[in-house]
């Protein structure tokens, strides 16, 4: 599959001067997304997330290392053609109404009025807009605004979009059909390369995500393999207190819990050691649960990890 | 164009700035008040109205063209807008002169409205015959703040707005005193060094002074000769002098992180 | 932005630089025909010699091209000192607003008329050294205003008709102001220092010249007052010059033998009287000046009210000159009471006692004739003045006898 994104050793050091040192924003990142997916990037503030944006994008440069967004050379003008970017909390042009501001974006795009017009309609439609098109944006709502975000990312129909904290701010269910128009945005075929703290979105709609803390991306992967890698579950009763003695020696968790006994073992051979055991301690297997970890668990995971 | 496109929306936005409003409003409301000069006989009252007239012009364009300068690009990095415009297909250069162009035309609009009103302000101390010489006080006047805000603009690529309306300001001010760094550039009791840094100030810097052309028309009887040619000349200078900067402007912002 | 651009870019920036000093070098010398006028030079000279400083509130407007506001502002100022009789700041003041617009005619000619008369001794008698100031800054005036009458007119009335009394130079300023399109009482004021110059027949001229111009005016607008009020007066007036010059015909062939004698009495320190007697008609004057010795008016290129506080001038002339009455002439000097105006240090001083027909009333003029061609004297008879025959007697005093 082609890659929307590539990145190879890309670095942003800045200079400061109080006191005199140099920072690594972002320091060798070595990142591939590709075409069609829905990209996670996560770390906590000050990893250097909206950094590798912007790089990605033109607005700054990098120290050192390459990028390639598109198959051509992060920021050449001809792939912001294809490409769109929705900052966190963004500002517009306040004396402008929702529909100035789509076509002042379509007009960017050297858009002829005509298909101006139908688009402009049909995005301010597409994120519940419509009725509110002629309010300048000095009135909008904080999720009014973020809709608006939405709209302008979508005017060039892009093939690549690059959102960052899209729900940041929105309540319930403004998340969800954030989450909903990501997911279509993949059923169309295009790549979203998703920069958030909200790990429960994240969680719904990413397919792959990479982890980053002082700039250096500490775990990258699919989303789903990367949260399977769980243990497994076994809660068994009728054991007596011998029995459960022996058991502790050989199980790599045991907890007791009112008479029940819950071990917890990595999948595969273990675990038919286990159940074996248990049997023959005479015990009665209540049940056997694969556990999955959340997202949450590996990001503190990765971020402790990494601090270590 | 984009450059076009960007200019619109930079006028839309600077046209309803408060305190540009406020200040045209009160440049338009002291032409008006000139003529209650009644102290003075007709002839001196209206040397003073055309003096008062031309001088809130300038001062007015002068204002306008440095609080737009300073703030036309770093609002949009501070607000952010700019990430949303140049993450589309526009280069930075477009971008640039597009805000450029937009504080430009709010200029000349701004300055177009106290014109009207000084010149009906003169047309009827004088029954109605209108002074079209004026015009070209005007004109000067114009070219003077495109000069002005090339400065400004020039300047918020790397300072911030504090320190860019002292620059500008600075700039203004000595630009506005040409004959005194003229006269310090020659005189011959100084040291070459110190004769040296008058020169490089007195041409370096743009010369406002150049486009104080109020005397002849505040008192006719003043004879100015080869006058078109230094009206063409100064025009020339002027925008070869803002082209430079806005050159200048867009080398520097190229490389700018926003 | 490729390389290519950013290097095509930095070259087109080098070439414009040379081409905007270039430009600017041809823009310095035309842009001095802008500022207003001379009497203004850099603002870097006009600054360190005059050790004024501008008020805050008005510096601003200076810079910011708010000059002649700003004058117009100052002189309100200075009208309300004249009337609070606070003269000290004027001249000051009137300098600064001369210097921010020297277009303000009436500033220059009230300045230059509040130099030459109102810098007075305790007796009203202005202080003669500030009279070449005076001329000297009405003389900016004219030189930045040079197509305007009003300042002509003043330099010629005001300072060489009434103060200097030199009717010759009346007539060439006042000429200079009606030839600059100057009303009728300039053009009356022209015939009458003619008149008085003993210059009968450009007299004559000049009132058949008045009247033509008051009529080609009543022709233009019948109702135009001053025109009427010009005719009629000049038509009087051009009729007492032809019967005087008929009186005065052939005068020289009718001499008078001039009388005169004066002396000097010291009356205590730095009082004086001087008296005298003559048979010179009643009414004519006898005019008094004392000087330093060697004394020469100075010749002021650029104006400046800084006078030379060690020079002793006193002039009561033309009808500040003593009065003959009854054959006699006498008057009282008391000069210890204004030591700045008169500070006596010079050890030598001339005292100069003159009668001259120029300017002198009718009744005189009947006699001796407009220049004094029918005079005559044994003592005192001065011609050193081309065509004029005065009475002029000089006394040289030394310090002691004043003090």
């Amino acid at each position: 599959m082609a890659l929307a994104i590539k990145t190879q050793g890309y670095t942003k050091t800045y200079r400061l001067l109080m006191p005199r040192r140099l920072v690594n924003a972002v320091e060798n990142l070595d990142l591939e997304v590709e075409e069609g997916e829905i990209y996670g990037f996560l770390g906590p503030n000050g990893a250097g997330k909206t950094t590798t944006i912007k790089m990605l994008l033109g607005l700054t440069y990098p120290t050192a290392g390459e990028a390639w967004v598109l198959g051509k050379p992060a920021g050449d003008i001809e792939v912001k053609r294809q490409v769109s970017y929705l900052p966190e909390s963004p500002y517009f042009y306040e004396y402008m109404s929702g529909q100035e501001v789509i076509d002042f974006y379509a007009r960017l795009f050297g858009l002829d009025s005509h298909t101006r017009q139908k688009k402009v309609e049909e995005l301010l439609k597409t994120v519940g807009l419509y009725a509110d098109r002629h309010k300048p944006l000095s009135q909008y709502s904080k999720g009014m605004l973020q809709r608006i975000g939405i709209a302008q990312a979508l005017v060039n129909d892009p093939k690549l979009l690059f959102f960052d904290e899209p729900t940041s701010g929105l309540d319930p269910i403004a998340h969800s059909e954030i989450r909903d128009l990501i997911l279509d945005l993949k059923d169309q075929g295009k790549t979203v390369f998703l920069s958030s703290h909200q790990l429960s979105d994240v969680e719904m709609v990413c397919d792959r995500i990479s982890i980053l803390n002082h700039g250096r991306l500490l775990k990258t992967g699919d989303l789903k393999e990367l949260l399977a890698h769980g243990k497994v579950e076994i809660q068994a009763q009728g054991l007596d207190e011998p029995a459960i003695a022996k058991l502790r020696e050989s199980a790599s968790e045991i907890r007791t819990d009112n008479g029940t006994v819950l071990i917890y073992e990595n999948a595969g051979e273990r675990v038919d050691m286990m159940i074996d055991k248990i049997r023959a301690a005479k015990g009665r297997i209540v049940s056997v649960i694969p556990q999955r970890r959340t997202l949450e668990d590996l990001f503190i995971e990765t971020i402790k990890e990494g601090n270590a | 164009m984009s450059t076009l496109v960007i200019a619109k929306a930079t006028f839309g936005e600077a046209w309803r700035k408060k305190i540009l409003n406020i200040f045209l409003l009160a440049a338009i409301g002291l032409i008006a008040f000139s003529v209650s000069f009644a102290f003075f006989s007709p002839g001196e009252q209206m040397v003073l109205i055309k003096s008062m007239g031309l001088g809130v012009i300038a001062i007015g364009g002068t204002f306008i063209a440095i609080i737009m300068g300073i703030t036309l690009i770093p609002a949009e990095i501070e607000k952010r807008t700019i990430y949303t415009i140049l993450s589309k297909p526009v280069k930075r250069h477009e971008f640039l002169l597009g805000k450029f162009l937009g504080g430009v035309f709010t200029l000349l609009v701004n300055i177009t409205l106290m014109s009207v009103v000084f010149m009906a302000m003169v047309a009827w101390k004088a029954e109605w015959h209108v002074d079209w010489a004026l015009l070209k006080g005007i004109l000067m006047i114009f070219f003077q703040v495109l000069m002005l805000i090339a400065v400004s603009v020039f300047c918020s690529v790397f300072a911030t707005p504090v320190v860019n309306f002292f620059l500008s300001s600075a700039a203004y001010i000595i630009g506005s005193l040409s004959a005194v760094t003229m006269s310090l550039s020659r005189l011959p009791e100084k040291h070459p060094i110190v004769r040296g840094f008058w020169w490089l100030l007195h041409y370096l810097v743009p010369n406002f002074a150049n486009f104080f052309t109020q005397n002849p028309l505040i008192h006719p009887e003043v004879v100015i000769k080869n006058e078109l040619i230094y009206y063409a000349e100064n025009i020339l200078y002027a925008l070869i002098y803002t082209s430079a900067l806005l050159i200048g402007a867009i080398l520097l912002f190229e490389r700018r992180e926003v | 932005m490729t390389r290519q651009t950013r290097i095509t870019l930095l070259c087109l920036l080098i070439i414009m630089l040379p081409i905007i000093v270039y430009l600017q070098a041809i823009i310095d010398p035309q842009r001095a025909q802008f500022q207003p006028g001379r009497g203004v030079a850099s603002v870097v000279t006009e600054v360190g010699s005059t050790p004024i400083v501008l008020p805050t509130q008005f510096i601003f407007g200076t810079v910011i091209g708010l000059r002649e506001v700003v004058a117009g502002m100052l002189w309100i100022r200075a009208n309300d000192f004249f009337h609070t009789g606070d003269y000290e700041p004027i001249i000051p003041l009137t300098r600064m607003i001369t210097w921010l617009d020297p277009h303000q005619l009436t500033v220059y000619s009230v300045g230059a008329w509040h130099l030459a008369y109102n810098f007075v001794d305790i007796a009203e008698r202005a202080d003669r050294r500030y009279l070449i100031p005076g001329m000297a800054f009405l003389e900016e005036g004219i030189r930045n205003n040079p197509t305007f009458w009003d300042l002509y007119f003043e330099m010629g009335f005001t300072m060489y008709f009434n103060k200097v009394i030199d009717y010759n130079q009346a007539a060439v300023w006042l000429r200079k102001a009606q030839e600059r399109g100057a009303p009728g009482r300039v053009q009356r004021t022209l015939a009458h220092a003619l008149d008085k110059a003993g210059r009968v027949e450009e007299c004559i001229a000049q009132w058949r010249y008045c009247i033509r111009d008051a009529e080609r005016r009543l022709r233009k607008n019948p109702n135009d007052r001053d025109a009427q009020y010009d005719l009629a007066v000049s038509k009087r007036n051009l009729d007492g010059v032809l019967i005087h010059q008929e009186d005065r015909k052939d005068i020289a062939k009718r001499p008078v033998d001039i009388v005169f004698e004066a002396k000097f009495e010291r009356l205590g320190p730095k009082r004086f009287r001087i008296s005298g007697y003559t048979n010179l008609p009643d009414g004519a004057r006898i005019d008094v000046t004392l000087a330093d010795k060697g004394y020469k008016e100075p010749v002021l290129k650029e104006f400046t009210w800084e006078v030379d506080p060690r020079v002793t001038l006193l002039y009561d002339i033309g009808l500040h000159g003593m009065l003959v009455q009854n054959g006699r002439f006498e008057r009282q000097f008391d000069l210890s009471r204004d030591p700045k105006q008169y500070p006596l240090v010079s050890p030598e001083y001339e005292l100069a006692l003159t009668f001259t027909p120029l300017g002198a009333p009718d009744e005189v003029l009947d006699v001796v004739g407009w220049r004094g061609e029918a005079m005559r004297a044994k003592k005192y008879l001065d011609t050193s003045i081309e065509g004029v025959r005065r009475i002029r007697k000089v006394i040289i005093l030394k310090r002691e006898d004043i003090i």
